[in-house]
């Protein structure tokens, strides 16, 4: 009996002890990393020339002495380029001495956590994963840290960070306000469609050249498919998910799809908006019955399960229909840039960067990892790592290209994205609000994918709650 | 000092009960009263998270105004599902959990099993749940469309605007109805037998057993059992937030969804989420009033 008591007890203490292991993994890796330093000294300076790969390791003396056993915390977003930072995050240790802890969540989340976080100054972060669309808003509410000193401090950020090699398109699109950086970008995306080159062969049908065109397939494909597959997939789900995806054709049909940047006015319920949502709402129909609780996800997931004949969402999700353990049509995928409408091209610009927090204690710490993380030195080895390229040297690099064989076709979609510039607007427009408007307006083309409204109504009550909004902001 | 120490042994012999329920109360006031009170602030306010406090203003009643005038959105809507969800879930969730807990007083062989079995429901965190119910609601791979296809060659859209609330309704009724019934179970369980065993004399039927027998006696606990499934059926999030995040369209957004949406989901408006927050938590009150009294009245009889 007596036995049997104490042999309970051990077994309880073995499942107490297997809990806290699972319970707190991502801290013993990274001491683990450091127990063992220099365990493989050439991963760091295998793509590098020795000079370079010099600069390097005197860059991480330096870090060494200056933060030497510091721990800096990171939230970030679950994303392709996160798991390529999760690989890199040992050498970081290594090199600099810098303990890095993760917190990896789903983007929504992350934001609540961010904003709370935030507001109520806790310092709990150490650096964070930025998502475009909330950049205005953080820099206005002094979430984040101006970069500039750090990017010209030479000690900081030494020549093998190379800033001038990101992407214009980026630097001042997602990781910039008013000129100022603030962050540093880490992902650089874009929108695309994705389509099925075997079927669209079968049917003998060429990529389109107008939005019309896009329709047109996307309605052909529809009757074609009669019920074994879709025209298309996207993201319909409500509030930021399809309200981003109509963002992502909005400037199709207008120069101020939204906001007219000269006089700050909303204008949801112009006609050429509520033909872009419009747009939407006929393309919803070209999809599966469930569009309107879609997310990303399962977007991805029935094209890659070769159910839709196309894909229109983020260029960073490609390796979802390209990777053939979870893709039944990764051999035959082809892409093509959201097509012009009346007033041009999509121009599409999103991303993620890394920031740090105003109310963080290590910040020298963390501006070396963002610093690190996005660096022209590792780029390579991050972009092969599933990182989403953000620099002209990767889209250049013919071993990037080859690696994953959708980044020249992000690259030509980002390169349409310029063309907002040339017609005097930005994408990401300066205000606090461009995300909760996006929920706004979401919210209403949802109600209108689901016949509860029509495009007329979601755009004019989009309008309505968007001034109620403002009235309030301003009283 | 000695004259004050005398006042307060004075009073402490006046109220004995206070040093006892003091700890209680503080503990309540910190973690229950106070942040009402503090929600209720914010609701008369614009606060914005990321927004500085000095650019946040009163506005008096305006977001209740809002509210109740059907400025807000799909406001009546949300709370029109939300105590429709919950009457409904209830109903279903008590009259199962009843049925269930009648056939597991029965004598049978490996009860333990089955009781076990209906820890499951319960052991599992409802998020997970919704994930799996998720993915066996799918249209095009789930595995109940696999079924029903098979035997009626068609397939139901269960996430779409018509069966979403059902889904999620099934969700919830799979994962709340075990408790129900093991709650219901203890009761029967600790019933005398002397009332059973004279209306067997009397020659009275099963039927008759469980109407003039079982339920009286069983009553309060039923009660008890409902008022806390309401309350929950009432605030629920987990699942629907997994299952549908309120859609498609308002399909599924319960009130705390809206509360949810407008205050964190990337809206950001906690002010007006707040107001909202105070409808639910009169709206919880008064419900749990109303089956307190009832509770306290059979009690009573």
């Amino acid at each position: 009996m007596k036995m049997k008591s104490i042999l309970a007890f051990l077994i309880a203490l073995a499942m107490m002890w297997s809990l806290t292991a699972c319970g707190s993994s991502s801290t013993p890796e990274t001491a683990a990393s450091t127990a063992a330093p220099a365990a493989d000294p050439t991963a760091a300076g295998e793509s590098a020339s020795a000079g370079e790969a010099d600069a390097l390791e005197q860059w991480g003396k330096t870090m060494q002495e200056q933060y030497g056993g510091t721990t800096i915390n990171a939230l970030l977003a679950s994303h392709p380029s996160t798991t390529a930072m999760l690989e890199m995050i040992d050498e970081f240790t290594q090199l600099t001495g810098i303990e890095v802890n993760t917190r990896v969540l789903a983007s929504t989340e992350m934001k609540t956590m961010q904003r709370s976080n935030s507001s109520t100054k806790t310092g709990i972060f150490d650096v964070y994963m930025v998502d475009a669309f909330t950049v205005y808003e953080y820099a206005k509410a002094g979430y984040i840290e101006n970069l500039e000193g750090y990017l010209n401090d030479p000690v900081m950020t030494p020549e093998w960070y190379d800033y001038e090699d990101i992407l214009l398109a980026f630097r001042d699109g997602i990781a910039s306000v008013e000129g100022v950086p603030y962050l540093l970008p880490i992902a650089g995306e874009s929108r695309f469609v994705a389509y099925r080159t075997d079927l669209f062969e079968e049917h003998g049908k060429e990529p389109p050249e107008t939005i019309e065109e896009w329709l047109e397939l996307c309605r052909y494909f529809q009757e074609a498919g009669n019920g074994d597959y879709y025209g298309i997939s996207f993201r319909g789900a409500s509030g930021t998910l399809v309200g981003s995806a109509h963002m992502a054709i909005a400037y199709c049909f207008s120069d101020t799809p939204i906001i007219d940047p000269a006089t700050g006015e909303y204008q949801l319920d112009s006609p050429e908006t509520i033909e872009s949502i419009q747009f939407i709402l006929d393309l919803a129909e070209c999809s599966s019955p469930d569009i309107a609780s879609m997310n990303h996800e399962d977007a991805a997931a029935l094209f890659a399960q070769g159910k839709c004949a196309m894909w229109f969402d983020a260029t960073s999700l490609a390796y979802m229909a390209e990777d053939p353990s979870s893709s039944v049509v990764s051999d035959k995928v082809s892409y093509f840039n959201v097509p012009q409408g009346p007033a041009g091209g999509s121009g599409a610009v999103a991303g993620w960067s890394l920031g740090i927090p105003t109310d963080s204690e290590n910040k020298g710490a963390a501006y070396a990892f963002c610093m690190y993380m996005s660096s022209r030195e590792k780029a390579k080895e991050y972009n092969l790592a599933g990182g989403v390229p953000c620099r002209t040297s990767s889209f250049e690099d013919p071993e990037i290209l080859a690696a994953n064989p959708t980044n020249s076709f992000i690259f030509a979609a980002i390169d349409d994205a310029g063309e907002l510039t040339e017609r005097g607007v930005s994408y990401n427009y300066p205000s606090i609000n461009v995300l909760s408007f996006m929920g706004i307006i979401g919210n209403e083309i949802n109600r209108a994918e689901i016949g509860e409204i029509t495009a007329q109504e979601a755009g004019e009550n989009a309008q309505k709650q968007i001034e109620s909004v403002l009235a309030e902001q301003n009283a | 000092m000695g004259k004050l120490s005398v006042q307060f042994q004075n009073r402490l012999r006046k109220h004995p009960q206070v040093p006892y329920i003091l700890p209680t109360a503080i503990v309540m006031l910190l973690l229950f009263i106070l942040p009402l009170v503090f929600v209720f602030l914010i609701s008369l306010t614009n606060y914005r998270l990321g927004v500085g406090l000095d650019d946040i203003s009163f506005l008096g009643l305006s977001n209740y105004k809002r509210l109740f005038s059907g400025e807000e959105s799909g406001f009546y809507y949300s709370v029109f599902i939300s105590v429709f969800f919950m009457v409904l879930g209830t109903l279903i969730q008590m009259i199962l959990g009843m049925i269930c807990a009648l056939l597991l007083n029965q004598r049978f062989r490996r009860k333990g099993l089955v009781i076990a079995c209906l820890i499951v429901p319960i052991a599992m965190t409802p998020s997970i749940a919704s994930q799996i119910w998720k993915l066996m609601f799918n249209s095009e791979f789930g595995v109940i469309n696999y079924f029903i296809e098979a035997v009626t060659g068609q397939t139901v859209q269960w996430l779409s605007a018509d069966y979403a609330f059902l889904s999620v309704l099934i969700a919830t009724v799979w994962q709340y109805t075990p408790f129900v019934t093991l709650m219901l179970y203890a009761g029967l369980c600790s019933l005398p037998q002397s009332p059973y065993e004279s209306a067997i004399l009397d020659g009275a039927n099963k039927w008759q057993l469980f109407r003039h027998i079982t339920l009286p006696l069983l009553k309060n606990l039923i009660l008890l059992c409902a008022l806390m499934r309401s309350i929950d059926m009432l605030k629920t999030f987990d699942i629907p937030y997994v299952l549908t995040q309120g859609g498609p369209g308002n399909a599924t957004r319960f009130l705390s969804l809206k509360i949810y949406d407008t205050g964190f989901g990337e809206q950001n408006f906690v002010g007006r989420a707040s107001a909202m927050a105070v409808v639910l938590i009169v709206l919880v009150s008064l419900i749990s009033l109303a089956l307190f009294r009832v509770m306290n009245k059979s009690k009573e009889g």
